[in-house]
């Protein structure tokens, strides 16, 4: 399949309103494509799923597509209730029939080590076979919260993994093929040793912490009780 | 001992409500003091990652819901079970809607435990942790993915045992239930 006769539909499934890690990741992808000739439609599942429309936008927009594309943050190393309500729905309706249509996901979390997605990543390959979907691979993302929702390519080097890993399977996508390997070893490289980033990342927290006025009562029990 | 059940049904139509029951029952017999919640009965809205659990209302989720007293048995169990239909490998939209609220049982610091980064506890006893799915047919790709699943929950609750199972439509879903309850109990 070559780039101009693929359609792609990229689902973010952040259920925060705003700017999202998600949506940033899915703003650059569709840009990754369309430098390379593929058309893509992008849409939050947070919209999609409250619309007065129910879910029939989403549903539209899947029938239009060759490709979709799945960028969620990751919640307890799993999917957020949003993303899975909407492959349920996916799945039931593609149970129905429906063409042959190919899947990514693409996890983004504030963990660093790209392990802890391994089992959403596993959902996101069941759900392909069980609706009917190509698994075309899928990408794990961490450290996503130090992005907060801004542009990639105004993050500088920390983002500069993930832009490198999206060019690439821009690049697959364009040319039909899955996500390559060295897009997924892309990704996960660690732009900091694992041992630097608790004392990195609790700096950051504690400040915020004390921003807040909570500095002093962050580690509250409130439904300890008898438990301690 | 106390236990808490997560009911992660459907709807009333699926067969994870009546293994609910099956778990609550043998929980009942073995001596555990068992609150159940049925989440498609529950409102409980989809957590925004607002971060408010951490930085305005520390612990406790800011959205006025079922989810705080949700979380509040979880603090107060020896046990959490999670019940699901087995979907594409995993939990159900209504079981995650509920465990995506309960982050506030970690601190929003973070720690090194078993090699990964995670946040700390907030709470010094954690509870163990039994995921059951129900199926209508037995998938092996499914049951790995769920125990994968299971696994990584239980580090991100630092849930101190934890176990899976599937089972499955026609099969002996009272023994099934029973040998995974089994292996929570306290030795």
């Amino acid at each position: 399949m070559m780039g101009e006769q693929t359609n792609v539909l990229i689902l973010t499934g952040s259920s925060r309103p705003g700017k999202t890690t998600s949506r940033s990741v899915g703003v650059y992808l569709s840009e990754a494509l369309a430098a390379r000739g593929v058309r893509s439609e992008t849409m939050r599942l947070r919209d999609a799923l409250k619309a007065d429309r129910g879910s029939s936008d989403m549903l539209a927009a899947i029938d239009r597509a060759d490709l979709l594309v799945l960028v969620f943050p990751l919640y307890i190393s799993n999917l957020p209730a949003l993303a899975i309500r909407a492959l349920e729905i996916i799945a039931q309706r593609r149970g129905e029939g429906g063409g042959r249509k190919r899947f990514i996901a693409i996890s983004q979390g504030g963990y660093p080590e790209s392990c802890q997605a391994e089992a959403a990543l596993a959902v996101c390959q069941q759900f392909a076979r069980e609706a009917g979907f190509e698994w075309a691979g899928g990408l794990a993302a961490g450290g996503g919260s130090v992005i907060g929702g801004q542009p990639l390519e105004s993050m500088g080097w920390l983002t500069k993994h993930y832009r490198e890993a999206l060019d690439m399977t821009a690049e697959a996508i364009s040319r039909g093929q899955p996500v390559p390997g060295e897009a997924v070893e892309t990704m996960a490289r660690l732009v900091l040793p694992t041992w630097l980033l608790p004392p990195l990342l609790n700096t950051v927290m504690l400040l915020r912490l004390r921003q807040n006025g909570v500095l002093r009562t962050f580690r509250a029990r409130p439904f300890a009780e008898n438990r301690g | 001992m106390k236990a808490l059940v997560l009911n992660g049904a459907r709807d009333a139509h699926d067969m994870t409500d009546g293994v609910s029951q099956v778990v609550a029952s043998i929980l009942k017999d073995g001596g555990w003091e068992t609150d159940r919640v049925t989440l498609y009965k529950t409102e409980i809205a989809d957590c925004t990652g607002c971060g408010g659990c951490a930085l305005k209302t520390p612990g406790v989720c800011v959205l006025p819901d079922a989810a705080n007293e949700i979380m509040r048995m979880q603090v107060q169990s020896d046990l959490l079970v999670l019940l699901t239909p087995l979907t594409f490998g995993g939990f159900s939209s209504q079981l995650k809607k509920a465990l995506d609220r309960m982050m506030g049982v970690c601190l929003p610091i973070y720690r090194l435990y078993r090699k990964e980064i995670h946040h700390a506890l907030r709470y010094r006893e954690q509870a163990r942790l039994l995921g059951i799915s129900v199926a209508s047919a037995y998938d092996e790709a499914s049951a790995s993915t769920f125990d994968l699943l299971i696994k990584r929950t239980a580090l991100n609750l630092h849930s101190p045992v934890y176990a899976s199972g599937v089972v499955v439509k026609g099969h002996d879903i009272h023994r099934e239930c029973g040998a995974l309850i089994a292996r929570m109990e306290v030795r």
